[in-house]
């Protein structure tokens, strides 16, 4: 660097950009910033929210209730625990109807048909291990059928 | 991020980033850098109208931040002041010279250069550019523009410190 070179950048060293100039030009770029993304903004708030939300559900103490060991359960607390154990009962569940097996015989009775029952009825007599026909099934073959000679 | 977290990154990595997040900590890291070297070299050039030209500049890498295709920002900077420059030349000359470079030797000296010279001078000198780019500023081949260098080095140089002694002229005394 010659003499007049680094006499020169003395001299130039005392010019600067004026600080008006700074001003107004950074403050334009205030003006093209990005405007902040409001859905993402949203979504992360959102998200987070959810995770905090999951974290304390699984943190919180109710989550431990029940899940004690019963040495750690205070005395009153332990003896309110013990009579309901005993005193459990299966629900009951609702009945469902059976079906009724004499049902197509009684409907055969019904419209004149006497035949199976009849054959119900002798084979009942012979050998009585069955289940016996119901009474009004009973009477009525007793009334109608025959009884038929032994072979 | 910081402004400090960006300040290793080069120029073309900020303008990048600028370009994507348009952050105004990042503008000002690159205007920082470049504010200084860019007022000296226009303030040289076209003193009564540097402030508009800057003003502009800046708001046009503002409104569309370049995409340099491995250019420097540097160059890329210096061939748009120059545009603006030439542009504003057309308009209307400035011939008078700034009330801060007149008390001065050799801000003076170079004032007095002529428009090519100074401008060839001070993008080598200020800008530091490389001569290549000068030329391909200036559009003139790379011989004229070392030409006009050198020209305008000796120029200065003879201003300053009045023109090179010449050896002594042994003259035969004669009796």
């Amino acid at each position: 660097m010659s003499n007049w070179e680094r006499q020169y950048r003395e001299e130039v060293s005392a010019l600067a950009s004026p600080q008006q100039l700074d001003v107004q030009i950074l403050q334009q770029a205030k003006h093209y910033q990005h405007k902040k993304d409001i859905g993402r903004l949203l979504s992360k708030v959102s998200l987070s929210g959810t995770a905090t939300v999951v974290l304390l559900l699984l943190v919180h103490p109710v989550q431990l209730l029940g899940a004690l060991t019963p040495g750690r359960i205070p005395e009153g607390e332990a003896q309110a625990f013990i009579p309901a154990i005993p005193q459990w009962q299966a629900p009951v569940l609702p009945a469902i109807p059976k079906e009724d097996p004499w049902l197509p015989l009684h409907n055969q009775v019904a419209a004149g048909n006497y035949i199976a029952l009849c054959r119900e009825w002798r084979t009942h007599r012979k050998t009585p291990s069955g289940a016996p026909l119901p009474r009004e099934l009973r009477r009525r073959a007793q009334k109608h059928c025959r009884i038929l000679p032994q072979p | 991020m910081s402004r400090k977290a960006f300040q290793h990154l080069s120029d073309e990595a900020l303008l990048k980033h600028y370009r994507e997040t348009r952050k105004p900590a990042v503008f000002h890291l690159l205007y920082a850098r470049h504010k200084d070297a860019l007022y000296r070299y226009c303030v040289q050039l076209a003193p009564v109208s540097t402030e508009q030209l800057l003003r502009s500049l800046w708001q046009e890498i503002l409104e569309r931040p370049p995409q340099l295709d491995r250019q420097l920002l540097r160059n890329w900077l210096f061939i748009q002041v120059n545009k603006l420059l030439s542009k504003q030349a057309c308009r209307s000359r400035e011939v008078q010279t700034h009330h801060r470079t007149q008390q001065r030797t050799v801000l003076s000296t170079i004032q007095k250069l002529p428009a090519k010279q100074r401008n060839v001078l001070l993008l080598f000198v200020e800008c530091r550019l490389s001569l290549a780019a000068i030329a391909d500023i200036e559009r003139i081949s790379l011989k004229t523009c070392r030409e006009l260098y050198h020209s305008a080095r000796e120029a200065v140089e003879t201003q300053i410190y009045g023109t090179r002694r010449k050896p002594w002229q042994i003259q035969a005394i004669e009796e």
